[in-house]
């Protein structure tokens, strides 16, 4: 049951997270973007999870509660954010984020 | 009595990496011209459950090797599922698996009758583009069902519930290109989930009531002790209620995986896959998993001895519900064109025998029926299949007939599967289990007599409608067309000896448990007990306690439980035979010629001319329309005021902005770069100390002054 070291779960989380940064900065696919936002949100999940098994008592079970929230918030934050993206390439006819550069006009 | 058993991963096991490698084989020659390698995949797909079945047998062996009392088992703990322990609570799952005598006899089943119909679909799906795909989904579903019923607690058998649930999903789908048979998978899983629910709910009530004593558990064994301990006698009688609802919201759960009302509807639909997958997922074994899971918690309906919904205790609405569905199932079948659909009905109706036996404390006998209808009905929907496969594709029986000369084999087998499910003495399982429900229903106090009758009279619904069935597919003049008549072959070995093997277990196993022997034990021996005991002495030690509590309950003081013996043992099997022969000579006078209709112009022929419309209206009207006006409004009422205000912020949000827009980046991606530096920038000034600080933080911002004027200027 304990045979992961906590650092290698807190590494694996960091990875992740960079790989979303990644994704966030080099896609111009709006949706890949948002996949992008959804692995760093999970990667960040990780992390407390992974915390939370160093902890004991109440303080464990923050680490666990946190996730839950985050993962209910992820879910309503991946609806709205569809919705709006699906609005935006209706309006446009194209995924790319690089055309969504209006502000500047 | 724990055992271990190391082989016993290896069940489970097997199929899941049969399941792998066809996916892997499939996902590979995906793009290739020629497909997959079917003979490799052939082999890997009926290997995988053939060796489960094979360690099946050495487990059961070495189960039946220890002959000690009590409930001995077998199991195999696999790892910690999870750990909760926060103060004055803890509770941890482990992830294991258990084979007593009630798994045992559920395996043997599923697995070999699972292996013959594999091999049966190498035959019939052979020519079929997507048959590595189709041999993965039928291994993994092999895995999941194994998985359901080889589980040593509630959620490990949730994992094959659900496992089972996608199968059955992915399989009525398999031929995707049809949208019909889309809908049809979509009803499945919605429904079945629904009714998943119920389970979850059920399970989680369970708990909490054994928690009540510090004693939760969602571990089968925990559940039976806990139940049948004395010390916890006052708990249960305080805590009634809860066990009722519990035992409600698991049934309900039942009624979702074994097609009853209120569930039923999408058993029907589901005809709209391959035949094989009818055989085997929505009539031999998935269907079962209800009846499997209420014998699983025997103890917990046998002690929910309180009224639960409109007076009645939860074993009384299980009866009711059997009961309607049974009937209901016969009608149903009665008045179907396709012979799939005709047999999806009477699985239907014969499932609501089973609930019936569960319902009046019998699960004995329930599982049973299980036994033998998993063998009939297979039988039939296998012949079906044979049928279907030689004429190309129809399934209409209005254009059936004659066909006992043209495909031998596969009448004579179905002819067998028939005798036994009306209900023919000697030679024909379903006679055997459903007389011993009807004696059981008979043997029951207060009202259940009545349902007795009405399951009597059911079967000789049954017996017309699957008489019915053989004589608009064989036993009727020809109403074929010329051409189809000429291309009408006898199936291939490959799926002629799977229907032989099962079609000759469905003359037999009945005689693994006949009370009424017709004179048989005699002949071997002088005893003065009555007939072969051998399936219930085997389930004994699992559901031996809570089926004597409820005969206690039943027959407080101690009248009935001699009343085995003498010529009453033959009173059910005549009823029964009598009701199978009226019935077969009622459908004798009426289809012998063969006078049906045929297809109308226009006619909705096919899987969707359904029986379930009042169930499907009824949703119409109670789920469907509510939902709709709901979006309704959600997309026109709340859509415009929401959409009102946002416009309005955002046009507040403009006017005020104007005028920064200057310094926007223009892309997205590189905003969103400057803002990371930004925030790496923050958290380097945070951990970095003194001068170095200073640096970088300057640097940053030197960075970040340099773009905004780079911006601002060019």
């Amino acid at each position: 049951m304990n045979g992961i070291d906590p650092t290698n779960v807190q590494v694996l989380a960091a990875v992740l997270f960079a790989l979303g940064v990644a994704v966030v900065l080099t896609r111009r696919n709006v949706f890949l973007l948002l996949m992008g936002v959804e692995l760093m949100l999970n990667a960040v999940n990780l992390s407390f999870v992974g915390f939370s098994r160093e902890l004991s008592g109440n303080e464990s079970l923050w680490g666990q509660m946190t996730p839950l929230f985050i993962i209910a918030i992820a879910a309503a934050e991946a609806c709205v954010g569809l919705a709006m993206v699906i609005c935006i390439v209706r309006g446009r006819d194209t995924l790319d984020s690089d055309a969504f550069a209006d502000m500047k006009e | 009595m724990k055992l271990t058993f190391e082989l016993l991963w290896l069940i489970p096991f097997l199929p899941l990496l049969g399941a792998i490698l066809n996916g892997a084989l499939s996902l590979g020659s995906a793009s290739s011209k020629r497909g997959p390698a079917r003979g490799l995949v052939a082999l890997l797909a009926v290997l995988a459950p053939g060796a489960s079945f094979v360690i099946t047998v050495l487990a059961t062996c070495k189960l039946a090797s220890h002959t000690e009392p009590g409930n001995t088992a077998l199991v195999q703990p696999l790892w910690d599922w999870f750990a909760v322990a926060v103060p004055g609570f803890s509770f941890k799952l482990s992830a294991g698996l258990m084979f007593d005598h009630l798994t045992a006899m559920m395996l043997l089943f599923v697995t070999g009758i699972g292996t013959l119909i594999h091999l049966y679909s190498v035959g019939y799906m052979w020519e079929d583009r997507g048959f590595a795909r189709f041999m993965a989904y039928m291994n993994f579903f092999m895995f999941s069902m194994i998985v359901l019923v080889i589980g040593d607690s509630l959620p490990m058998t949730f994992v094959g519930w659900e496992g089972v649930g996608l199968c059955s999903y992915l399989l009525i789908g398999f031929w995707h290109q049809n949208n019909e048979y889309n809908d049809a998978a979509r009803k499945a899983f919605i429904v079945n989930r629904i009714g998943d629910l119920g389970f979850l709910l059920g399970a989680f009530m369970l708990f909490q009531v054994m928690s009540s004593n510090g004693q939760g558990s969602l571990n089968y064994r925990d559940i039976s002790s806990w139940f049948q301990n004395f010390a916890n006698a006052d708990l249960i009688t305080s805590h009634l209620g809860q066990i009722g609802a519990a035992g409600l919201l698991i049934f309900f759960g039942c009624t979702g995986k074994s097609a009853q009302i209120p569930l039923v509807t999408w058993l029907p639909d589901a005809m709209a896959g391959p035949t094989p997958v009818s055989a085997l997922i929505h009539a031999a074994t998935m269907v079962t998993s209800g009846v499997y899971l209420l014998a699983r918690l025997c103890d917990l309906y046998a002690h929910a001895t309180a009224p639960v919904l409109a007076g009645l205790t939860v074993s009384q609405v299980i009866l009711l519900i059997g009961c309607i569905t049974a009937v209901w199932g016969a009608i149903a079948g009665l008045l179907q064109v396709d012979i799939k659909k005709a047999l999806a009905y009477s699985t239907v109706s014969q499932l609501g025998y089973m609930f019936m036996a569960a319902g009046v404390g019998a699960y004995d006998v329930a599982l049973f029926h299980v036994f033998t209808h998993a063998f009939f009905k297979a039988t039939l929907f296998l012949g079906a299949g044979s049928v279907i496969h030689g004429l190309h594709h129809e399934q209409d029986m209005r254009r059936m007939g004659g066909l006992t000369k043209l495909m031998p084999i596969t009448h004579l087998w179905m002819f067998w599967a028939w005798f036994s499910i009306i209900g023919l003495p000697i030679l024909g399982s379903g006679s055997f289990s459903k007389d011993l429900i009807l004696d059981r229903l008979f043997d029951g106090a207060s009202w259940t007599p009545i349902v007795g009758g009405v399951a009597l009279a059911t079967a000789l619904v049954t017996a017309i409608y699957m008489s019915r069935v053989m004589y608009l597919t064989f036993w009727s003049p020809s109403r074929m067309s010329a051409e189809t008549r000429a291309g009408v072959h006898e199936s291939p070995l490959i799926m002629l000896i799977p229907i032989s093997i099962l079609g000759f277990g469905s003359m037999v196993v009945g005689w693994l448990w006949a009370p009424a022997d017709f004179g048989v034990s005699h002949l071997v021996d002088n005893k003065s007990q009555h007939g072969i005991h051998f399936f219930n002495d085997w389930l004994a030690p699992v559901l031996g306690s809570a089926e004597h509590f409820t005969h206690q309950l039943l027959h407080p003081k101690g009248e009935g439980a001699a009343a085995e013996g003498g010529l009453s043992l033959y009173a059910m099997p005549a009823l029964g035979s009598l009701a199978a022969l009226i019935g077969w000579l009622i459908a004798r006078a009426i289809w012998r010629g063969g006078r049906v209709q045929g297809p109308a112009e226009g006619e909705i022929t096919g899987f969707s001319a359904s029986w379930t419309w009042f169930f499907d209206r009824v949703y119409r009207v109670t789920v469907v329309i509510p939902v709709q006006v709901v979006a309704w409004i959600l997309a026109w009422v709340v859509d415009a005021a929401i959409g009102g205000v946002v416009a309005g912020i955002a046009a507040l949000a403009r006017f005020m902005g104007d005028g920064y827009t200057s310094v926007q980046r223009p892309r997205l991606r590189s905003s969103l770069a400057l803002s990371m530096a930004g925030v790496a920038t923050l958290v380097a000034v945070l951990l970095l100390q003194g001068a170095f600080a200073w640096v970088v933080g300057l640097l940053g911002a030197g960075v970040a002054v340099l773009f905004l004027l780079l911006e601002l200027f060019f």
